[in-house]
């Protein structure tokens, strides 16, 4: 049985393709509790690993997808030239950054880090489906709060958030100084 | 005062403008703000983030509105704002600082050393450095990710019953826009990349040539089936169309019999005018 639930995965897997098979989603169709389905899934994955196959499982939060190799992706490319990602800009690369470390996040704490306007930037990204409006601030204006996608994962090749590569102790230490609910009040009242 | 002063415009390695005529150092637009502007600055001037010489680095940024405004550039708020903040650190650094620690006849609480007018800015700048770094790990692991090759979902229809998402018919805009989005990308993918493109091994003026050559050598008329449409296809194409420019040219009379009969090339009298 156990062996079954592998290879039904796999098929799983194989058929959901770049949409990446969601762990809720296997698990209605096994009928095995998602905590189940993600553990049988991670260990697919190590055994794909281990066995070398040719394809790879990625995990993307809650959702994991069948790859090729990357080892391999000369070969792939060279048959068949696959069609160039759309680069994100400057702009929007910071302000995604900015989401993803500090998230939830307002428009108003991105525009303080970046000096800048960020109306567009943050329109970009949530077209790309990079980031998404994840609740709203309490109190007055309920500013929205931002937060990054599964999609923002799967992109950025990190299998979570704990994955984000890390800045530098001193400048987060700098950065929880900055940004400490006191200080950002006291910002608030001098603008 | 107006000046002309775009005549051309070059990019330099950071895709930012550099005015050619003029030969200013400037590079203008594509910053992303003031903070990053002041960033390249302090790069430039080779000083430490944490003791910036702001009369120099205000000087230059200064320049730097200057240009925007001949240029007639929108110049942001932001960029202003930054703007009078290092003039406001610059005449508060400009101020004789009192000794307090050599003054003893201050309370404790007063006797607190003058905090660094910069200390403010250079916190900001600290965080946006740090951001714009991350950004770029982010724009490296992207890149690292386009070595991973997944194929498109099977198509078979989702089972509804597992997927409460799709019988909500509703959507949000954003949710439109990233399907859009994904289906641009997906056209993208499933278009064909590779074509196969051949040197042309035949050309309609050597076609008409020979035709010209064996039909005056010729005192019967040719059939065009037996003696032209023998070979590739493109070659069959070329001769037909061969044909068609000497028809066109008067070189060349074509008869058929009735419809599908066999079609015969014969030289027209007196045409050898080339």
């Amino acid at each position: 049985m156990n062996r079954d639930v592998a290879l039904i995965l796999e098929t799983l897997l194989y058929v959901s393709g770049d949409e990446g098979l969601e762990v809720a989603h296997a698990s209605d169709v096994l009928g095995i509790d998602r905590a189940m389905v993600t553990h049988e899934l991670q260990k697919l994955a190590s055994e794909f690993e281990r066995e070398a196959r040719a394809l790879v499982i990625l995990q993307f939060g809650s959702r994991f997808q069948m790859t090729t190799r990357p080892a391999f992706s000369d070969y792939v490319q060279a048959y068949a030239s696959p069609p160039q990602r759309g680069k994100l800009s400057q702009a929007a690369l910071e302000t995604l950054a900015i989401v993803a470390y500090q998230q939830p996040v307002t428009r108003a704490t991105i525009e303080d880090i970046r000096g800048v306007n960020a109306d567009r930037a943050i329109a970009t990204l949530a077209g790309k489906g990079l980031i998404e409006e994840g609740g709203r601030l309490k109190g007055a204006g309920r500013a929205i709060l931002y937060e990054t996608t599964a999609r923002f994962l799967d992109v950025f090749h990190l299998s979570s958030l704990d994955d984000l590569p890390s800045i530098t102790e001193d400048e987060e230490a700098e950065q929880l100084d900055l940004f400490s609910s006191g200080y950002r009040e006291s910002w608030n009242e001098d603008g | 005062m107006a000046k002309h002063v775009i005549i051309e415009i070059d990019w330099d390695e950071w895709g930012l403008i550099v005015l050619g005529e003029e030969r200013y150092n400037v590079k203008l637009d594509s910053f992303e703000g003031p903070l990053d502007l002041l960033l390249h600055l302090i790069k430039q001037a080779e000083v430490d983030i944490y003791d910036i010489p702001v009369a120099k680095i205000t000087e230059q940024y200064m320049t730097y509105i200057h240009q925007m405004k001949e240029l007639e550039l929108d110049i942001a708020s932001e960029y202003l704002v930054m703007a009078s903040t290092l003039l406001a650190i610059k005449s508060q650094m400009l101020l004789p600082k009192q000794d307090v620690w050599a003054d003893e006849d201050l309370e404790e609480w007063e006797a607190w050393p003058e905090e660094d007018p910069r200390e403010a800015l250079v916190a900001q700048l600290e965080v946006y450095r740090s951001y714009k770094q991350a950004a770029t790990e982010l724009m490296e692991r992207q890149a690292q990710r386009d070595h991973f090759f997944s194929k498109a979902p099977s198509k078979i229809t989702p089972s509804t019953e597992h997927r409460n998402e799709s019988v909500n018919i509703e959507s949000s805009l954003s949710e439109m826009l990233q399907a859009y989005q994904k289906l641009k990308w997906r056209l993208r993918v499933n278009r064909p990349r590779t074509t196969t493109v051949e040197s042309q091994k035949w050309t309609i003026e050597e076609k008409m040539q020979s035709i010209r050559t064996r039909v005056f050598q010729s005192a019967q008329p040719i059939s065009f089936l037996q003696m032209y449409t023998k070979g590739e296809v493109q070659e069959q194409v070329i001769s037909f169309m061969a044909l068609l420019q000497l028809m066109k040219e008067n070189a060349v009379v074509c008869n058929q019999r009735g419809n599908f009969a066999a079609i015969y090339i014969q030289a027209r009298e007196e045409t050898n005018n080339e």
